[in-house]
């Protein structure tokens, strides 16, 4: 009797819900997908791409596509082809092409947080001037995108790149801020003497500044590392001066500290004063700055503080042209002014396009 | 037809065992010895003519190989042949003469029932029949061939006391006393087996032991009526009264220090004739991950080694299951270099994933059991052909998948961690049940194996202690850490509360204090 009631109350539990046991699926019969390419279809359509990474034996990445009404639809396509269960748990990069980022990132990051397998923990980037599906079925053909991919995500942090963003800051960027910077890459012939593989290259482009969950545009060279220095960031670029005597100097980022002053008028914010102290270390010195005398470095130094001066004010006018607080402008302020959050809350948006911007910059260059 | 075989199954009755009282009938004479005795080679009678007077004559009857030939030639067949006060005086005074010390053998009593006296001749005493007076002596000259106390097999001492019990219960006590000197040590002998008549030696002390537990203990080896007390399993099932679990509510060590730091904190000791181990009891969880050599090493190392086993445990239950579920059921679990590592190993291999763990698990037990049963040399061979060369060849048969091998391998080498071969065998069954529940459900067959486990472990209590104190069942006292952590000695001032011992406190005032 005992039993009976124990297998009585399994089976209850089942019927409760707890029935929904997940489908077992064969690890060597399943692909696993690491990237994932999301493009503007025809019409109305989005055109998904995935790709594996390195398979074993000697099989080649695979790669397969879609085109659907959804992202879910189009993944849902991809499944059913092939031999092999098709996985997007191990997702670890998204590519948006610049076309559907210019439609808007809203429905792949409700996509992202809903679906069971995709992991917020994916990083978010945006392919400029092509589309996504074209980088990853060239990279099918051989190189492993994937790695690439992560390879730069990984720079970006020892190397002082664009910083990648996962989707789920992302997304909340997005929801408590409005505005978010994502890393742009951008697909370049290959030239002589980069060492690429094939015939084109990867690199890493700057910013896409997303507002309203919508690409903006994209920042320039310049407007990249300012914005890195605005945040904070930069530390491990290597910034190329020239020197004296027609010779160059490389500089390595060591060090990157940015504090904000906000100035008011009456109860008005009108503008805000950056201090940016930036330490670096000569790295590399040709021609007559080679010996690096003290004049030489104060050269430098004024030279390294003009540059990062006018990178700062480039990305501050491109921020406020387009109307995004990308950097969380407005956090990093509250934090000078505490007591006065509330009020520059309420006139931030009205006053962040007008805001005046004056940059003092404490350089120091440091003999390696 | 099936319900009808069940029913007359369960109408199937046990027929009564009725025990004899007294197991031998009639008086204690020569004659009856000699019935009772009968197709005996061992039992011998011998003449005995008194102070060498051969119309004074007396029966010496005694069990040869139970005892030592030499005491009786010395002790009492010498001084009864020349002793010729003996032949002068008449049989009862010489009866009294021998009780007050005409023989030199230490331990006399006189016999008066067939049960004394038979049961004397098997425990290695002789009787020394008195014809006229009708009386009998009994002699203790029982042989002391036993082994040699010597270091223990399964649970080797690297720093401490080499000894370990024996078979002989005398030896065992004697070895106790030896550590214990209190003279609260109570020593109680009961005899179990209807057929074997082993006795059962039960040790506690006076005045630390809960007097409730002594008795429950003491009741339950009252009221085994069993045939014999030959192997373990005979006293422990018994003991324990609950047969429904693998796990062990009894803690065996084959160490007299852990045996007396056992009845130290107020446990009750079993001690049998014939076992070369002691139990102790009650028993919880916690005290299957102790070992003696945790007080032998510094608070820190020792702690550090305990958190180990706990982590051992987890991965000898757990580990298996959780690669079947992640691998068949939750691939995002896994990190995806390790996914597609997983994948390379796995491929070209013709089984499932879930097969090839229980495949291999059953095949990690057929080689260990194959390894204990043969001779040490030979199971060592066995062990190296089964586990390396027979895995290394099926893994580059591509029968098994590498990494399943290493897994069961951790699973069962995270076991071998165990102090107790009984909680390890537990863990075992178990696996294969975690094992099975994830190849039907994943992380959720997982949790409700984990779920089950614990439901059953708060289920257990070995004489009156939850199992699971103090983890649970603590009265509200958060001791949990202590259990997983060795404290420092001098913190430890106070005994088990879970024992309910009359005196919780162990030690004086703080030496660092």
């Amino acid at each position: 009797m005992r039993y009976v009631t124990l297998i009585c109350l399994a089976l209850c539990a089942l019927l409760t819900g707890c029935s929904a046991l997940p489908y077992a699926h064969q690890i060597d019969k399943t692909v696993l997908m690491e990237v994932l390419g999301v493009d503007a279809g025809v019409g109305e359509t989005v055109t998904v791409t995935a790709a594996s990474g390195a398979r074993s034996g000697d099989q080649d990445p695979l790669v397969l596509s879609a085109q659907a009404g959804t992202i879910s639809a189009a993944c849902a396509d991809m499944g059913q082809r092939g031999e092999d269960f098709v996985f997007f748990g191990d997702v670890e990069q998204v590519l948006v092409g610049e076309e559907e980022a210019r439609r808007g990132l809203e429905p792949l990051l409700g996509h992202m947080a809903r679906d069971p397998e995709l992991r917020l923990e994916a990083e978010l980037w945006v392919v400029k001037g092509t589309e996504a599906a074209q980088l990853l079925l060239e990279a099918g053909e051989g190189e492993s995108l994937p790695e690439r991919l992560s390879a730069m995500s990984r720079n970006a942090e020892l190397l002082g790149g664009p910083r990648p963003q996962m989707a789920r800051g992302a997304l909340t960027d997005l929801l408590e801020n409005g505005a978010t910077l994502l890393p742009a890459l951008e697909r370049r012939e290959a030239e002589d003497g980069q060492g690429a593989q094939g015939e084109y290259v990867l690199e890493a482009a700057g910013y896409a500044v997303i507002r309203d969950g919508v690409l903006q545009g994209f920042t320039d060279q310049a407007a990249a590392f300012g914005a890195d220095l605005l945040r904070g960031m930069g530390k491990g670029q290597v910034l190329e001066l020239s020197g004296p005597d027609q010779g160059y100097t490389a500089l390595k980022i060591t060090g990157v500290k940015t504090t904000f002053r906000t100035v008011f008028e009456g109860e008005t914010i009108v503008g805000l004063r950056v201090a940016c102290a930036l330490e670096t270390q000569a790295v590399e010195l040709s021609g007559t700055a080679a010996r690096l005398g003290e004049e030489d470095r104060l050269a430098l130094e004024e030279e390294l503080s003009r540059l990062a001066g006018a990178a700062m004010e480039a990305a501050m006018d491109q921020f406020q042209s387009l109307r995004a607080d990308a950097i969380h402008l407005l956090d990093r302020v509250a934090l000078a002014v505490p007591w006065k959050q509330a009020a520059m809350e309420e006139q931030w948006w009205q006053a962040f396009p007008r805001l005046t911007l004056e940059v003092e910059v404490e350089a120091t260059v440091a003999r390696s | 037809m099936f319900r009808r075989d069940r029913r007359e199954k369960k109408e199937e009755k046990v027929p009564p065992h009725p025990r004899q009282e007294p197991r031998i009938s009639g008086p204690l004479t020569v004659e009856n010895l000699e019935r009772v005795f009968t197709d005996c080679v061992d039992f011998a009678k011998r003449q005995v003519a008194l102070g060498g007077d051969p119309a004074r004559r007396a029966t010496l009857c005694y069990l040869s190989g139970m005892v030592k030939m030499e005491r009786i030639s010395d002790y009492i067949l010498r001084p009864l042949a020349q002793d010729e006060m003996l032949g002068k005086c008449g049989e009862a005074e010489a009866v009294t003469r021998i009780q007050a010390g005409a023989l030199y053998n230490l331990i006399v009593e006189e016999r008066t029932t067939a049960d004394q006296g038979v049961f004397d001749l098997i425990n290695g005493w002789c009787l020394l029949f008195f014809p006229q007076t009708q009386k009998v002596l009994s002699f203790l000259v029982q042989t002391e061939e036993k082994r040699s106390i010597s270091p223990s097999e399964n649970e080797p001492p690297l720093k401490g006391p080499r000894d370990s019990f024996v078979e002989s219960v005398r030896t065992n006590t004697s070895i106790l006393r030896r550590r214990v000197r209190a003279p609260g040590l109570r020593i109680k002998e009961l005899l179990v087996g209807r057929q074997t008549v082993t006795p059962v030696d039960l040790a506690w002390i006076e005045g630390i032991a809960n007097p409730e537990t002594v008795a429950a203990v003491e009741g339950r080896l009252a009221d085994m009526d069993i045939d014999g007390l030959i192997s373990p399993a005979s006293l422990e099932e018994y003991l324990t009264g609950d047969v429904r679990t693998a796990f062990p509510t009894i803690l065996s060590t084959e160490r007299p220090d852990r045996f007396s730091a056992g009845i130290l904190e107020g446990r009750v000791g079993v001690l049998v004739d014939g076992q070369p181990m002691g139990w102790l009891l009650p028993a919880g969880l916690s005290q299957f991950f102790r070992t003696p050599q945790d007080k032998a090493l510094s608070w820190m190392a020792a702690s550090a080694l305990l958190v180990i086993r706990y982590l051992c445990m987890l991965t000898t239950l757990f580990l298996p299951a959780l690669y079947i579920a992640a691998v068949t059921f939750h691939l995002e679990l896994l990190p995806t270099r390790l996914a597609l590592a997983i994948v390379a190993a796995k491929q070209d291999v013709p089984f499932t994933t879930i097969f090839e763990v229980l495949m291999m698990l059953v095949a990690f037990e057929v080689i260990q059991e194959a390894g204990l049963r043969l001779p040490s040399s030979i199971g060592q061979t066995v062990s190296i052909l089964g586990g390396l060369v027979v895995g290394s060849a099926a893994v580059e048969a591509r029968i098994v998948s590498p990494v399943v091998l290493i897994v069961v391998a951790a699973a069962g080498i995270a076991g071998y961690t165990m102090p107790s071969q009984d909680f390890a065998a537990a863990l075992r069954l178990w696996r294969f049940a975690f094992a099975a529940l994830a190849a039907l459900a994943g992380m959720f067959g997982v949790a409700m194996g984990g779920l089950l486990l614990i439901c059953h472990l708060a289920s257990l209590e070995s004489f009156g202690v939850a199992y699971l104190s103090p983890f649970a069942a603590n009265d509200g006292s958060r001791r949990a850490v202590y259990a997983v952590l060795r404290r420092p000695l001098p913190f430890v001032k106070l005994r088990e509360a879970a024992l309910r011992t009359r005196n919780r406190r162990n030690q004086g005032a703080d030496p660092f204090s």
